[in-house]
């Protein structure tokens, strides 16, 4: 019997830098596959969120969205690939993968950051 | 020679009268100065007059094949080629104005003997510097246009592929075998390249026997840097001459047909008193963009080896619950099929402000290519050793998560960890850094 351990959610930290900065999510490539009888059907996106800084450091994620063939075949509608938007493919997207918190990792604090100090060259 | 006197048409000169111009088709004389000035080592000797255009004059007719020239010739032995030179006019009467010298038109060539030379004298030095041998000025003046005055060395074999005419620097060091000669020609095929290689001289080498050894070529297909580095020695060097200071870069960038940077390598100082650095290799992602900096860093190298750069970062502020539940600290859906992570969380910096003040640690996981039902794989969860500041029982578990038509996340808690209200709000910090 597998241990039963609520999950919680806790709220991501959004930094300062969060609303100094501007995104963009961009659709880098996709691939397609032949589901039943439909071909061309895309199975697969590449995407890129960027966060443009506020000194213009540009900051990006580069994600996958994958469908399974159980999600193809569950597919109630079907839009020829010829046919498909930028936007009809971003919406995808995002209600795929969770845009929010990637843009809050984009702005969260470099590893090497240490808080409040900032580097000296040495005084001799 | 007495003077001719009158004008009278049947006037007739006699012999007497004309001295060593008398029974003369032509003028055969010796020692002739114009503009008064006479030097007996010369046969004609033209000064110019105060105020003239010019000493000599040569004016062709309005053909080609009768241009103005001046010929030069030595006395030849009896049966060989005539080896001559000849500055001459290569213009026409309409449009078109060309000066053209031509040496040794008789053919008879000799190696290591140029067929024109340009020679500087400064012997003994007389201390002066910078004085140019040859100076190829494109204009008279400021007005001239611009795309006037090149300088171009043609080959016209047609033959075969053929390369163009070189350019040799040589030196002339004191030993032996110090000196050598470095050149450059354009290449023959369908693509231009430059090729740039050198040759060491022997005492007694020329130009007839140099032996050519690639050190670099600039096509439009490819550049090479070849030379003879050995040992320790490097076989590029880029060298930075701004001064040294921290965080000041230096690198490569690699471009793709469109102009955007695809990817750099960047060096970076990290002080201004000594030699250390990082070494980036920053790949970018597909957001196009310029300049050494501006793809993200992919991989960092440092004196202590490597430092890989996280995909995915969050931050959360800690709470008691912690300890007991499970915590979504990555998304479903945030990392990738099929891939490897390995996974840090710590306290970035911060205290609990009481027992067991920091707690770090980590996992490597791998995703699964789908999910498809919601939970947590409680049975494979993992334990890591936890790194604390004092002395504690408290460690992070971790366990991978899932959801319906979705990719793994995790989850994550404190065994263990403070529970007391200070520790609230801390800082966790949590990275993903993808292996494969």
């Amino acid at each position: 019997m597998t241990e039963e351990i609520a999950i919680e959610y806790p709220e991501q930290i959004k930094f300062p830098a969060y609303d100094a900065s501007t995104f963009e999510l961009k659709v880098l490539g996709m691939k397609t596959k032949t589901v039943g009888e439909t071909s061309s059907v895309v199975c697969f996106i590449d995407y890129l969120v960027v966060a443009v800084l506020e000194d213009e450091t540009r900051k990006r994620f580069k994600g996958e969205v994958e469908y399974s063939n159980e999600e193809l075949e569950a597919a109630e509608s079907f839009v020829p690939y010829a046919d498909l938007t930028e936007d009809q493919v971003k919406g995808w997207i995002e209600a795929y993968a969770p845009i929010e918190s990637i843009k809050r990792s984009l702005t969260s604090p470099d590893p090497e950051d240490v808080p409040g100090a900032t580097d000296e060259d040495l005084p001799w | 020679m007495s003077k001719l006197i009158g004008t009278n048409a049947n006037q007739v000169p006699t012999n007497a009268d004309l001295g060593s111009m008398a029974y003369q088709d032509h003028l055969n004389l010796t020692n002739i100065a114009f503009g008064l000035e006479y030097d007996n080592g010369y046969n004609i000797t033209i000064r110019r007059g105060i105020g003239g255009d010019g000493v000599l004059k040569l004016i062709g007719d309005s053909h080609t094949t009768g241009n103005a020239h001046i010929k030069f010739e030595n006395q030849h032995a009896a049966g060989a080629t005539v080896k001559n030179g000849m500055i001459s006019f290569d213009g026409d009467a309409i449009k078109q104005s060309a000066t053209r010298i031509d040496s040794s038109m008789g053919q008879d060539h000799q190696n290591g003997i140029p067929s024109l030379d340009i020679y500087h004298y400064n012997y003994p030095d007389d201390g002066t510097q910078n004085v140019p041998a040859l100076r190829i000025r494109n204009g008279n003046s400021s007005a001239d246009m611009k795309h006037h005055g090149f300088l171009s060395l043609e080959s016209l074999f047609t033959g075969s592929a053929y390369e163009s005419p070189r350019i040799y620097f040589r030196n002339n060091a004191n030993g032996s075998n110090d000196r050598a000669v470095v050149g450059m020609y354009a290449v023959s095929g369908t693509t231009g390249a430059l090729n740039i290689f050198a040759d060491l001289l022997g005492s007694s080498e020329n130009y007839s026997d140099i032996s050519e050894e690639q050190i670099a070529q600039f096509g439009q297909g490819i550049a090479i840097i070849r030379n003879s580095g050995h040992g320790s020695n490097p076989m590029l060097r880029l060298h930075q001459r701004q001064t040294r200071q921290n965080g000041q870069t230096s690198g490569i960038e690699f471009r793709d047909a469109t102009n955007e940077t695809n990817g750099s390598i960047m060096v970076t100082n990290t002080s201004a008193g000594n030699s250390s650095a990082t070494i980036q290799i920053r790949c970018d992602d597909g957001d196009g963009g310029n300049g050494l900096t501006d793809p993200p860093v992919g991989l960092q190298v440092n004196t202590n080896g490597i430092r890989l750069q996280s995909e995915y970062s969050a931050f959360y502020s800690y709470a008691s619950t912690w300890v007991t539940s499970y915590q979504t600290v990555i998304p479903n859906n945030t990392l990738g099929p099929n891939a490897t992570y390995l996974v840090t969380i710590d306290t970035n910096n911060a205290s609990f402000g009481g027992h067991p003040y920091y707690a770090a640690g980590a996992a490597i996981i791998r995703t699964s290519p789908g999910t498809n039902g919601n939970g947590n794989n409680t049975a494979s969860s993992y334990v890591a050793p936890t790194a604390t500041h004092v002395a504690s029982s408290a460690r992070w578990e971790f366990t991978v998560s899932h959801h319906t038509s979705g990719k793994n996340g995790l989850v994550v808690r404190l065994l263990d960890g403070p529970t007391f209200s200070a520790a609230n709000g801390t800082q966790i910090a949590v990275r993903a850094y993808r292996l494969t």
